[in-house]
């Protein structure tokens, strides 16, 4: 993760493909959550116009700049909401859901002013309200699990054996 | 054409032979016309595909039917690769038509 602020932070973001830096603007939540539905070219219809000219032309001359793409896109995705890119994908559909985003949107919050950092929190911070410690750690949990195929990448930050049977029993409720 | 794995199209009323576009250029290809670039960069990137895909003398005919406006460019272009990569997807030659 570039920082712990990175979910505040609104500045562009830049990816590399085919070794070629290509600037992204900040968008709101909103343009990422619609983004979404392209997930392995989500930088690219991010992008500005001059950004999709040079990612188009990268993919059609290079052959690994679609994989690229692909790494790049989930990479910014995590960078821009704080947390595992699959986190803030799942956190970005779920505010999509009528009564998350009804109560998002009733509350003040609004995807097109808010940085999909700040948009994620507030869902999380949505989702968790009113759970004791157990329904918190489920839904964290939930959260953290990575999809088929990336579990490699699962890094659930503690490195204790102890302290995650302790995290298990907690979850299980055997403790 | 031998072995030559085809795929049988119709488009509006008249039917082409398609050979076999390989995955990875279709992959670059949907990457393409889906992350909204430039509508000309696309299109030639999709008309070359297809061209070598039909060879030249069905792409000629197809491209007059364009320009004699029988065809729309969708149909001619996003349209052909549509059907292709669906014939493609099942991995169902012409020959399994009856043809």
């Amino acid at each position: 993760m570039a920082s712990d602020f990175a979910a505040l932070l609104r500045d562009p973001v830049t990816i590399t493909v085919s070794g070629v830096r290509v600037r992204i603007p900040y968008r709101p939540a909103a343009e990422w959550a619609r983004a979404l539905t392209h997930l392995e070219m989500l930088a690219a219809l991010l992008a500005d116009e001059r950004g999709k000219e040079t990612l188009t032309d990268l993919v059609l001359e290079y052959p690994q700049a679609v994989d690229e793409l692909r790494a790049e896109s989930l990479r910014i995705l995590g960078e821009a909401g704080g947390r595992a890119w699959w986190e803030v994908g799942r956190l970005l559909a779920t505010s999509a859901g009528t009564e998350i985003l009804g109560r998002l949107v009733l509350s003040g919050a609004d995807p097109w002013t808010r940085s999909v950092g700040e948009w994620c929190a507030a869902t999380y911070a949505l989702c968790v309200k009113g759970q004791d410690e157990k329904g918190r750690l489920r839904f964290d949990f939930s959260l953290s699990i990575p999809p088929a195929g990336y579990e490699d990448e699962w890094d659930d930050g503690i490195d204790d054996p102890a302290a995650t049977m302790a995290a298990v029993a907690a979850l299980t409720g055997k403790r | 054409m031998g072995d030559e794995k085809y795929y049988t199209i119709q488009i509006k009323g008249t039917a082409y032979r398609f050979r076999p576009i390989p995955g990875d250029d279709v992959t670059k290809l949907l990457v393409v016309l889906n992350m909204g670039a430039s509508a000309t960069k696309s299109i030639k990137a999709l008309t070359k595909a297809l061209a070598i895909s039909a060879g030249p003398e069905q792409w000629d005919a197809i491209t007059d039917r364009l320009i004699n406006d029988e065809l729309t460019l969708t149909e001619a272009t996003v349209g052909i690769l549509e059907k292709l990569v669906k014939r493609q997807s099942k991995d169902a030659p012409a020959d399994a038509d009856g043809e």
